[in-house]
């Protein structure tokens, strides 16, 4: 004797799974309110161009924070995104069931692993201690966000590879076109569109992220001007201002708090909407 | 060779009736002749119709079965033989009426017949021994049953050897063995041509003309 | 009837498993040679060891000659260059979808370099033409290659794989994957390509051997049992085995 009927007993698990996922969501949504309900008021010309101030004083702008943002994940990206492709390439292509490729596999995979604030530490010991004088600098603050983006590129990078079908590379090898070039002007050729999804929501990733810099970068107030200087960034100056009692720097933190959440969200919708389906038209 | 498929089985069984027919037709005949028997015209030419269309049933399944079936090598080989085969055993049905219409059409009490009766005979029997050679897919028999064909030739070549020199013998005898003795060669002709197909179907060499 | 390709005493491997053994063959210049044979029978392992291509599977191993034109493909010489020299057509269309129609056509030129663009435009024109698609795509020649039919794609790789102008142009299985319209056509195309080109397919469709071959050979168990003209293989093989085979009665 059943309890329910079939056809109850799928209406109750679908509606399960809808109450569940609403439960799961709401928090995210709930933020992405109360963010922007708090952070818009902020928003003003002056915001954006101004240097940043004293922590008491509403004149006070982030300029210097959204440049220092674009500037070190841009470093970071111009070495850290070709390095995670090409090292994405040979775990896809090139390394076969060897011992150097488990190697090289486990080693990725546990830098994906890492804590942020470690990776921030490793650079600091090494750039800002030994290299620069312990003088704080953009290019340690690079380098560490660097290091976050080579494993989630190369992973990206290998996983879209993967899924290239075998039809494909043996197309290319009875054609007696050369390994080089099939792996890259064919094979990544397809999976372009995985590997810039990767690599941009890798940009996403690292825009975040704050330990890194609180050891390498410090915090800047003024405009960058080299880039072997402390260098103010978004996530930083949202963790320096949190903290003061002012009410306006609170304010201007959630302002800073709105734009990088828009930048992350923003990048995920582009590639979610964008990307995505223009490069799987294809297959 | 490989087993017999289903449906030249069914052939087959199509070409056994066909045979039996031909044999009950044949032991009619030969009695009309030997018994001097006359009125047979239209239970012969019965016999022979149901026989002629047997044979279109024949033709008919094995071109269904190509369609159907597309067979290849021995099956193919099969089902083409049959439908040759089938046409073979129609003539020799309508020679075996002819031989009984010339029996009709002429008054034989004072011809000596029995040259023919015997050749009728011998034939009947020749294509009797080419069918059996095909139901048992035998190339050798068939092989022996061809040989024959050349007595047969001779024979009847005696008969009509009699009657160029014309003398005692009536116009009727001398048309009736002439034309008789004709026809039934024609049927150890359709004989031997079964037999040559059988060859083919066992061998596949086709070597033969008509 | 000139010989194209000496087949002697080849014999493969996968590990330790014989997949071919003791292969003697000679296939003849612009007939088509079709091979038949039940599953895992050898007849994908013999012709991709043709174009080199066995050597690529994990544990595989060649031994013997493959002479084409006085030369041995397995004799030193580059594998690539003789990939280049004997053409593939695979069971499953393959064109690269990220290439357009017209790229597609010449993407072996081009990735192997050296030729001029308008040489390319109409070395495109001129195979998709070959092989009956011009009229079909010309107004979509920058599509991607992956944007056709299944019976379209494989005929696109057909002039893929023709514009390398090979030697010999093997097929395995080529229609399998196709609708039956397209797989008349690929075989009209076939009857028509075999006037210039020495062609090898694999089927696994003994009506399609019957169709489009000249020559037909069977392999069973990594042997070649008969190899002969398709009208004696088809109305009276030699074999007892390829009979089996052909009329069906084989599991």
């Amino acid at each position: 004797m059943r309890l329910l009927s079939r056809k109850h007993t799928e209406i109750l698990v679908k509606i399960l799974c809808i109450v569940v996922t609403i439960v799961v969501i709401s928090p995210l949504l709930w933020i992405i309110g109360k963010v922007i309900y708090t952070g818009l008021p902020a928003w003003n010309w002056n915001f954006f161009t101004t240097i940043i101030g004293p922590p008491e004083s509403s004149t006070s702008g982030i300029g210097p924070a959204i440049e220092g943002t674009f500037i070190m994940n841009g470093i970071a990206c111009l070495f850290g995104i070709p390095l995670g492709i090409f090292t994405g390439i040979y775990l896809a292509e090139y390394a076969h069931d060897s011992i150097f490729a488990s190697v090289i596999r486990t080693a990725v995979e546990s830098m994906a692993g890492v804590p942020s604030l470690i990776m921030g530490l490793f650079a600091a010991a090494l750039i800002v201690e030994n290299l620069n004088r312990n003088q704080p600098t953009a290019l340690a603050g690079s380098f560490a966000l660097g290091l976050m983006i080579i494993p989630l590129v190369a992973r990206a990078t290998e996983e879209s590879m993967r899924v290239v079908s075998n039809d494909i590379r043996e197309a290319a090898i009875a054609l007696g076109i050369p390994k080089w070039r099939r792996t890259l002007q064919i094979v990544v050729g397809i999976a372009s569109g995985g590997i810039i999804s990767g690599a941009l929501l890798a940009f996403a990733r690292i825009s975040g992220e704050t330990a890194p810099l609180l050891f390498t970068a410090y915090f800047n107030d003024f405009w960058p001007t080299g880039v072997n200087q402390a260098m103010a960034s978004l996530q930083v100056y949202i963790y320096n201002n949190a903290l003061q009692p002012y009410s306006a720097a609170i304010a201007n933190a959630w302002g800073a708090a709105l734009l990088l959440i828009l930048i992350v969200l923003g990048i995920n919708i582009i590639v979610r909407i964008f990307i995505r389906p223009k490069y799987q038209e294809g297959f | 060779m490989v087993s017999e498929q289903d449906y030249v089985s069914g052939l087959n069984g199509m070409l056994m009736e066909m045979m039996e027919a031909v044999e009950t037709m044949g032991d009619q005949v030969h009695d009309a002749l030997v018994n001097h028997k006359k009125g047979m015209r239209q239970q012969i030419y019965d016999q022979s119709k149901s026989i002629q269309i047997k044979e279109e049933e024949v033709e008919e399944t094995g071109i269904q079965c190509m369609i159907r079936y597309q067979p290849l090598a021995s099956d193919l080989r099969a089902v083409t033989v049959a439908m040759k085969i089938s046409y073979d055993l129609g003539r020799v049905a309508r020679y075996i009426y002819n031989v009984l219409e010339m029996n009709e059409e002429f008054n034989l009490r004072e011809c000596d017949i029995h040259q023919v009766i015997e050749l009728f005979g011998d034939s009947r029997e020749m294509v009797r021994q080419s069918i059996r050679a095909y139901l048992n897919k035998d190339a050798k028999m068939a092989t022996e049953i061809c040989s024959n064909d050349d007595s047969i030739d001779n024979r009847y070549r005696d008969i009509l050897d009699q009657y160029k020199h014309q003398g005692v013998f009536s116009g009727e005898c001398i048309l009736f063995n002439g034309l008789t003795a004709r026809i039934v060669e024609r049927m150890a002709d359709h004989a031997c041509y079964i037999s040559h197909e059988v060859i083919y179907l066992v061998t596949g060499r086709r070597q033969f003309y008509r | 009837m000139e010989t194209k390709l000496d087949v002697q005493n080849l014999n493969a491997w996968f590990h330790k498993k014989q997949a071919l053994k003791n292969i003697n063959i000679k296939i003849p210049e612009k007939q088509v040679t079709a091979i038949i044979g039940p599953s895992g029978c050898g007849k994908s392992t013999f012709v991709r060891c043709i174009n080199r291509m066995h050597e690529l599977s994990p544990g595989a191993r060649v031994e013997g000659s493959i002479v084409m034109d006085g030369l041995d493909i397995y004799g030193g010489i580059d594998a690539m260059d003789v990939r280049r020299r004997i053409g593939m057509v695979f069971q499953k269309p393959n064109p690269f979808p990220n290439m357009s129609v017209a790229d597609n056509v010449v993407a072996g030129l081009r990735l192997a370099g050296g030729y001029k663009n308008e040489e390319l435009d109409r070395i495109t024109d001129d195979n998709l033409k070959e092989v009956g698609l011009w009229g079909e795509v010309k107004d979509e020649l920058y599509k991607s290659g992956a944007s056709l039919s299944g019976g379209q794609q494989q005929r696109l790789c057909i002039a893929r794989a023709l514009a390398m102008k090979p030697e010999v142009l093997l097929m395995d299985e080529p229609t399998s994957a196709l609708d039956p319209l397209s797989t008349a056509k690929i075989e009209e195309l076939v009857k028509k390509l075999k006037v210039d080109n020495t062609i090898v397919i694999v089927t696994h469709n003994v009506q399609q051997a019957a169709r489009i071959s000249d020559m037909v050979a069977f392999f069973y168990l990594g042997e070649l049992i008969e190899f002969d003209e398709t009208r004696v293989i088809f109305e009276k093989p030699t074999n007892q085995l390829t009979e089996r085979y052909i009329t069906g009665r084989f599991g």
